[in-house]
């Protein structure tokens, strides 16, 4: 199951943080700093997968960006790798640049894809469907 | 009142901030600006509003006034006010608020809208965040839209069903009619969920488990699994070159927990996991998670061995691989596996040994657990090089594991004494800090058994202290060794190596040193100052010396110290004629745990298969307490009257001699140096001793009668401890009673002292003694004793059997 999922910057910012585990919020501003610092420490060549106290991060870096998943043991973490590769690749084809400005849309898409930690959708078309739905129906 | 910002620009906004203070009073303003608008009660903008509280909330700031509007939005009917809405409730809500509730009521009649869209709104909200109460209620719901042709709604009801079942499983049947059809669908995404699904209700219900083995699951998710690798290029699932892998992946994981302990499952997959083993290209990323999924589950199942074969020897091409991720989960795999496949595990010893050097943390780890799993008696020497070069170059947080782990190792597959010694004298020299504290004691046992070494011991351990006695641990060890052969460091005994000449002041000045550091812990100290002691019977020039130290420290602050010294005073003042009985080698310590070293095990010359063990009682003894025991032997107790006397009697020496059964048996008596074991009480041993078991007569005659009672230990199930009790019922006593007992080849028997020798007439007296019979077979228990007594002036011996053990004291 996947406990949560971050975008973090290399500066420690938090561009999108969604917990499908409940964590207090005090406590997620620590695990997020916690977080980055881990990742941030390691070189190119290390591998993708740490053990962070219960769960294992697997992150992935995009330029400046980090996108950072927390899983636990039941989960495969090579595709888990693949299924943030995917994300980006489906974020890409709806915003021209990876850009933050649309947080809420950036959620929705992470909902249609991700559901209580299970994977729901990986088909690209079928999940911006909605969104391209909801875009008609907010111009109008 | 302006209309309140978009969500971008406020993000634009914070963004330009440059500190945190900024940043706060920019969402201050913000938050004012929204709370008022909120007050207000203004519909327009209220999407937009939440919209940016849940962005600060992201951000960390309290947003908890923003729940009722969320609540608002849901009720809307506007699409985009219901769109921000649930998002609202699923970042903000969870079950611990009670605003939460109220949202059931508006969640239902959304399941039950005319727009898909919508519909999947509420179902996402209710997967993720939905109470018992609530999932309750609407569970019916969910149910219906499982069963809907919508793909769209499938999927979703799906997973929601799953987040259920988890927070009330005794819906689970209710969703049971539902899942006939889910795997005739197309759609990859209703498939995926479904498969979920399934795996959720298996892995709660062992009967969900045995009812979908039996509707021929299998072949159904084999013939999936078959079609997505045949297919061929598809454009919808396709991912670099491989089909729809997440799907593959969680379908192979299915599979497992249905082939797991069972057959008839197992078999019918062998194939598809041969061929997706076989088939999957192994350049990328993707097609490694799918074999890496597809060798966990060929090890989980019961497999037959060619597959297990094969899916080690693609574990052992992944380690190496160049990529990282895929060598440390070819390491997690080999860890999980080595247990049971061990030979072929081995075969890849030297790639694991070489992921030790390693510059990821995470690999290391592994390499070092996987190797610590691999030694054995045959590559022992070189792995251990192996894991010293790596102790001394390691990260400080793994070297406390691998310092224990080399300990562990070597104590099991140690091909020789001396190569043991050194070994435990690297590990102490070069992380000597971080060696853990129960590994002291095992240490200075081991090193009282390797009779023969002591000399070398002694003399590798003073001059690795010599430079350098920061290390608490090593100097632990050294002082205690010191202290016991310092006789044979100072007169250059040594055999395996060039002897060093130290004379008494040298080494008297090194355990000075150590006690005045300021390094030294309290405990090492302790150390220092029996050592010191001890030397005072085994040194002839300094006794001045050291009586001198001990008075010194008389006067210490530390409290144990000074306890000590003024003790030990006392040994030179008052009790002087005791001192050389009370310092005296130690006897060879025995084990705690039974897997003890084999050279204490005597055979005898007899010519029936008895295997008599006369090892010394365990003492168990942390040398910081020996002041302690010496102290109560100056008490004067009235113990087994055998302190040590005769000379022969030298336990350290007892390790190589042959002992005859029926010959002098003086040794299986005057063992009880140690008044640690008192035997005197025919109490319970144990702490957790067993449901009682019927105690029975093994001798009775001629007016001897020998009683046993039995024990069993809880923490070892295969060591009996038996009581025995001899009284006599004649008018004279019978004296100098000497008991004895042997035991078929496959036990092993242990003899403590027996509280007195003689048995008084009249039965008003017993003596008591206690057997130990470690029985690793589970044989029935049969025991041939001797007896030998002077009785009316003559000396009587009789031999018997015992065969009536009740069964409970050997099962």
């Amino acid at each position: 199951m996947i406990k949560f999922f971050l975008m973090v910057n290399k500066q420690g910012q938090t561009r999108l943080s969604r917990y499908y585990e409940h964590v207090e919020i005090n406590k997620r501003t620590m695990l997020e700093a916690e977080v980055i610092k881990n990742c941030l420490s390691r070189s190119k060549d290390q591998c993708s997968f740490i053990e962070y106290k219960d769960f294992k991060l697997v992150y992935r870096q995009y330029a400046a960006l980090f996108v950072v998943v927390g899983i636990d043991q039941t989960e495969n973490e090579m595709a888990v790798y693949e299924l943030i590769h995917n994300f980006v690749e489906v974020l890409d084809k709806y915003f021209s640049r990876v850009i933050m400005f649309n947080l809420d849309r950036v959620h929705i898409i992470l909902d249609e894809m991700v559901l209580n930690g299970c994977i729901v959708e990986t088909n690209r078309n079928r999940i911006l469907t909605p969104l391209f739905v909801l875009d008609k129906v907010a111009e109008s | 009142m302006p209309a309140p910002i978009r969500l971008r620009e406020l993000i634009r906004t914070i963004r330009t901030a440059r500190t945190q203070a900024e940043e706060r009073e920019m969402i201050q303003k913000e938050c004012a600006a929204i709370r008022s608008s909120f007050r207000e009660e203004d519909n327009t903008y209220r999407c937009r509003n939440v919209a940016k509280l849940l962005y600060m909330h992201m951000l960390g700031y309290p947003a908890h006034f923003g729940q009722l509007e969320c609540l608002k939005l849901i009720a809307s009917q506007k699409f985009t006010d219901k769109r921000i809405g649930y998002l609202g409730a699923m970042l903000l809500l969870d079950e611990r608020q009670d605003v939460h509730l109220l949202m059931t009521n508006c969640i239902k009649n959304d399941l039950n809208h005319s727009t898909q869209y919508v519909q999947g709104l509420a179902l996402c909200t209710l997967g993720c965040m939905g109470s018992s109460e609530m999932c309750r209620d609407l569970a019916g719901e969910v149910e219906k839209l499982l069963k809907t042709s919508n793909s769209y709604l499938r999927k979703k009801a799906a997973l929601c069903a799953v987040h259920v079942i988890r927070k009330v499983p005794e819906l689970m049947e209710m969703f049971l009619p539902a899942t006939k059809n889910l795997l005739n669908e197309k759609n990859h995404g209703v498939l995926h969920t479904s498969v979920v699904l399934l795996t959720e209700m298996c892995e709660r219900s062992p009967d969900m488990l045995a009812h979908f083995r039996k509707v021929s699951l299998v072949p159904q998710l084999v013939r999936i699994l078959k079609n997505l690798i045949m297919s061929g290029y598809s454009p919808e699932h396709d991912v670099s070159g491989i089909s729809d892998p997440f799907l593959q992946v969680r379908i192979l994981r299915l599979l497992r927990i249905l082939g797991r302990n069972d057959d008839d499952s197992s078999e019918a997959m062998n194939d598809i996991l041969a061929q997706v083993a076989t088939n999957t290209e192994t350049s990328k990323n993707v097609g490694n998670a799918i074999l890496y999924e597809t060798v966990l589950t060929i090890m989980d199942i019961k497999s037959e061995s060619g597959l297990r074969v094969l899916a080690i020897n693609i574990l052992g091409r992944f380690l190496l691989n160049n990529d990282k991720n895929i060598r440390y989960v070819a390491l997690t795999s080999l860890l999980k596996t080595v247990q049971t496949d061990h030979n072929a595990v081995q075969r890849h010893r030297s790639t694991i040994v070489d992921c030790l050097k390693d510059l990821d943390v995470s690999i290391k780890r592994r390499a070092m657990e996987l190797s610590f799993a691999l030694v054995n008696g045959n590559n022992v020497r070189g792995m251990m090089k192996e894991l010293l070069y790596f102790l001394d170059s390691c990260e400080p947080e793994f070297k406390a594991d691998c310092a224990s782990g080399i300990f562990l190792a070597a104590e099991k597959y140690a091909p020789s004494k001396r190569w043991h010694i050194d070994t435990i004298m690297r590990v102490l020299t070069t992380a000597g800090s971080y060696v853990r504290d129960d590994a002291v004691p095992n240490l200075i046992q081991l090193i009282t058994n390797s009779v023969e070494m002591h000399a070398y011991t002694v003399q590798r351990l003073y001059k690795a202290i010599l430079g350098d006695y920061s290390q608490q641990p090593l100097v632990q060890v050294a002082s205690w060794c010191i202290g016991e052969y310092g006789d044979l460091l100072v007169s250059g005994q040594c055999e395996e190596e060039e002897p060093i000449q130290v004379t008494e002041d040298e080494v008297l000045d090194i355990l000075e040193s150590v006690l005045i550091s300021n390094m030294s812990a309290s405990v090492t100290r302790g150390y220092a100052l029996t050592a010191i002691m001890k030397l005072s019977t085994r040194f002839t020039c300094t006794v001045n010396r050291i009586k001198k130290v001990v008075s010194i420290y008389g006067s210490s602050i530390d409290v144990e110290l000074q306890q000590r010294a003024v003790e030990y005073n006392a040994l030179f003042k008052k009790y002087d004629h005791m001192r050389p009985a009370l310092l005296e080698r130690m006897p060879v310590m025995e084990k705690v745990t039974t897997n003890g070293p084999t050279e204490i095990v005597q055979t005898n010359g007899e010519t029936e298969p008895a295997v008599l063990e006369t090892k010394p009682p365990p003492s168990g003894l942390q040398p910081a307490s020996q002041a302690n025991d010496l102290l109560d032997l100056l008490g004067g107790s009235d113990i087994t009257p055998v302190i040590p006397t005769a000379p022969t009697s030298k336990p350290a020496s007892a390790g190589g001699e042959l002992l005859d059964l029926l010959g002098d048996l003086n040794l299986t008596g005057e063992q009880a140096a140690f008044p640690k074991v008192h035997i005197l009480s025919a109490g319970p041993l144990f702490n957790d001793i067993a449901a009682g078991i019927p105690s029975i007569t093994a001798y009775n005659k001629n007016g001897l009668k020998i009683d046993f009672t039995f024990e069993r230990s809880n923490t070892n199930p295969s060591v009996t401890v038996i009581t025995i009790q001899a009284s006599n019922s004649t008018e004279l006593d019978m004296t100098d009673f000497v008991f004895q007992a042997a035991v078929p080849k496959t036990f092993q028997l242990q003899l403590l002292s027996p509280s007195s020798s003689v048995i008084p007439a009249f039965n008003s007296g017993t003596i008591t003694q206690v057997i130990k019979v470690l029985n690793p077979q589970k044989q029935q228990l049969r025991m041939r004793i001797k007896l030998t007594y002077n009785h009316k002036g003559s000396a009587m011996q009789d031999l018997a059997e015992v065969n009536n053990f009740p069964p409970q004291s050997w099962q």
